[in-house]
């Protein structure tokens, strides 16, 4: 019973990251590769505050956010004059950054041992302290994130977003300020992955860097491409099917425990290079934006990834 | 002093078993433009045939290069499936990216499947042996990676200007549309270009398991180096040996002065800072407003255009 209760709230937070970079990667067409590591500081800022300064973890939680939004749009300010190719591994290299300073900044993050013992909040003399509590605390939190970005994906800001994603340059002539927009993306999306690191970090009370390795970010991906890219509600479908098949492996008689880690990472690649070949679209497409047009000539973009194509990844 | 140039030759060393796999990944890069995320991947599972045949076999002069043979082969044919069969078909860069970090998940999981999660080490007594250079100690196998990085990049560099092929090859890094037409086969270039970016992969793999130890999950920090190198190189094969050599160098120059703890941190950051610093300069100097006369003759701009 535990232990599914540990994988749902697991299931939430990785559904709050999950779609966040949906927001950012199938809404936006903005690539991101250090969303692990963001979830890492979020986790690390609510966890210092909880255990040095003795502060709730629920306004940890916000700090987390807060920080999360900093490092996105810092990070999308610094960048804002890369062509993709520079930008993807950019962003690479900045996820290994982020994660070397958790490991080595000892004196503040305790390297690779972690930090242990972080107490769970207490709001209005209601303790979160056991499993059960704890498990309501995380599905309100996430059912609220969950709920404004679905609002989100709904809005006309979301509609404004797609265009970022589909036409750059028309968005533009309509007198859009897009880099505007795509601070706020980054923003929206860097304040939930970091709240979710929150949430993770009283989940599992202890944290220590190599939780948030690349790999990480690499599975969040999946979810993103499975569940259907500009589909959020595709997305959370996507985080609970695949976390159950990814515990269902574990079940599996006749794998070595040694082994589990690696029949998981495998069976995550397979499901990303099949969905990108077969499905590309995602198992849950976006539904069109719209349905219909008294123009019958306007085509409607093409699905999947391939909105980077018209670019080709030539320098300004 | 003395150990000044004992780290500059240790971080030479450094930068040239990073920048054999770097120059292959530019190879690959630069010419199909596609973005190989599972290099590392295959780089470290194309070791694996020639750790079994030579294991195998005994470790004799036959052996080693029956096992060498046997990981350019594995290499060789696994990216040019990958190139003919996955990514041609997708067409499109992202789509093309999140494949091959797909495939690099497959590739490095089955090895690790197969093989197991340890640390694989060929030991050859005659590579280890110390030898002295004036004031600085350096093993055999160490003075020959250097000058092997030397020699493989030297002969890229040859080629791409002075033979027939080179330069076609030069034109499909350039402009593949415009060689096409004057009749370059690029289709041939890029499979060409695969074959040889995964050789010189395999080459820094076999690397690894002469000297430091193989293991699956060594793939990827192998593949970020070259990456980040070639991203840096900017479209110049010369660059990228040049980048690759300037990278190990300050990487080992920093423990002179800093904490060698930081070292990691301090390459990630300063490749970070330097290409937003790059990108940013860049576009200041794009959107600078230049004089509408111009001198007579072509200008720097026109010829990189």
């Amino acid at each position: 019973m535990r232990f599914l209760m540990t994988t749902f709230m697991l299931m939430e937070v990785y559904a709050i990251v999950a779609m966040s970079l949906n927001l950012l990667l199938g809404v936006a067409g903005r690539f991101s590769a250090y969303e692990a590591a963001l979830m890492g500081v979020g986790a690390y800022t609510a966890a210092l505050l909880a255990t040095k300064l003795g502060l709730s973890l629920a306004w940890g939680c916000f700090a987390g956010a807060l920080m999360g939004a900093l490092i996105g749009t810092s990070f999308q300010v610094a960048a804002r004059h890369m062509d993709f190719f520079t930008f993807n591994i950019t962003s690479f290299a900045f996820q290994m950054a982020l994660y070397e300073t958790l490991l080595k900044w000892r004196g503040v993050t305790a390297g690779s041992f972690g930090i242990f013992n972080i107490p769970r909040p207490e709001i209005a003399g209601v303790s979160f302290a056991t499993l059960e509590a704890y498990l309501a605390f995380t599905t309100i939190c996430a059912g609220v994130i969950i709920g404004l970005l679905l609002y989100i994906e709904r809005s006309p800001f979301a509609l404004a977003l797609r265009g970022l994603r589909d036409g750059e340059k028309a968005l533009q002539s309509l007198g859009k300020n897009t880099f505007a927009l795509k601070l706020k993306v980054f923003a929206i999306s860097g304040a939930a992955t970091g709240f979710a690191g929150g949430l993770l970090a009283g989940l599992t009370r202890t944290i220590h860097p190599s939780m948030f390795f690349v790999y990480l970010s690499v599975v969040l991906m999946v979810f993103v491409v499975a569940g259907g890219r500009g589909n959020l509600r595709g997305t959370v479908v996507a985080v609970f099917v695949l976390i159950m098949l990814e515990q269902a492996i574990t079940l599996i008689p006749g794998i070595p425990t040694a082994q589990i880690g690696a029949v998981q990472r495998l069976f995550y690649g397979a499901v990303l290079l099949g969905v990108i070949m077969f499905r590309p679209n995602g198992l849950l497409p976006e539904s069109p934006i719209f349905a219909r047009t008294k123009f019958p000539g306007i085509k409607p973009v093409e699905g999947g990834f391939a909105f980077l194509a018209q670019s080709d990844g030539q320098r300004p | 002093m003395n150990l000044f140039v004992e780290l500059l030759a240790a971080g030479g060393v450094a930068g040239a078993k990073v920048g054999i796999a770097a120059l292959g990944f530019a190879l690959i890069f630069y010419t199909t433009r596609e973005m190989h995320f599972a290099f590392g991947a295959v780089a470290v599972a194309a070791a694996y045939p020639c750790y079994w045949v030579v294991s195998a076999l005994g470790d004799g002069p036959v052996a080693t290069a029956l096992g060498l043979l046997a990981a350019l082969a594995a290499a060789v044919l696994l990216s040019i499936a990958l190139h003919k069969y996955v990514y041609l078909r997708l067409r499109s860069v992202l789509p093309v990216v999140m494949a091959s970090l797909g495939i690099s998940l497959i590739v490095e999981n089955l090895i690790q499947i197969v093989a197991g999660p340890d640390i694989q080490v060929l030991n050859y007594p005659a590579l280890l042996s110390v030898v002295e250079i004036g004031s600085v100690r350096m093993r055999v196998l160490e003075i020959g990676v250097f000058i092997g990085f030397v020699i493989v990049a030297v002969a890229i560099d040859v080629f791409l200007n002075h033979t027939r092929v080179g330069q076609g090859l030069g034109a499909t890094m350039d402009d593949p549309g415009m060689a096409e037409l004057v009749g370059v086969r690029t289709s041939r270039m890029r499979i060409g270009a695969y074959a040889a970016g995964a050789a010189l992969g395999a080459l820094s793999g076999i690397l690894m398991l002469v000297d430091t130890g193989l293991k699956p999950a060594n793939g990827f920090s192998l593949l970020l180096y070259a990456l980040i190198i070639t991203i840096m190189g900017r479209g110049s094969m010369r660059s990228v040996a040049v980048w690759s050599l300037l990278f190990g160098i300050i990487r080992s120059l920093w423990s002179w002065q800093f904490s060698p703890d930081l070292q990691e941190l301090a390459v990630f950051a300063l490749m970070v800072s330097y290409l937003i610093i790059r990108d940013s300069w860049d576009r200041y100097q794009f959107n600078r407003i230049r004089p509408i006369s111009r001198p007579a003759g072509p200008v720097a701009a026109d010829l990189r255009a």
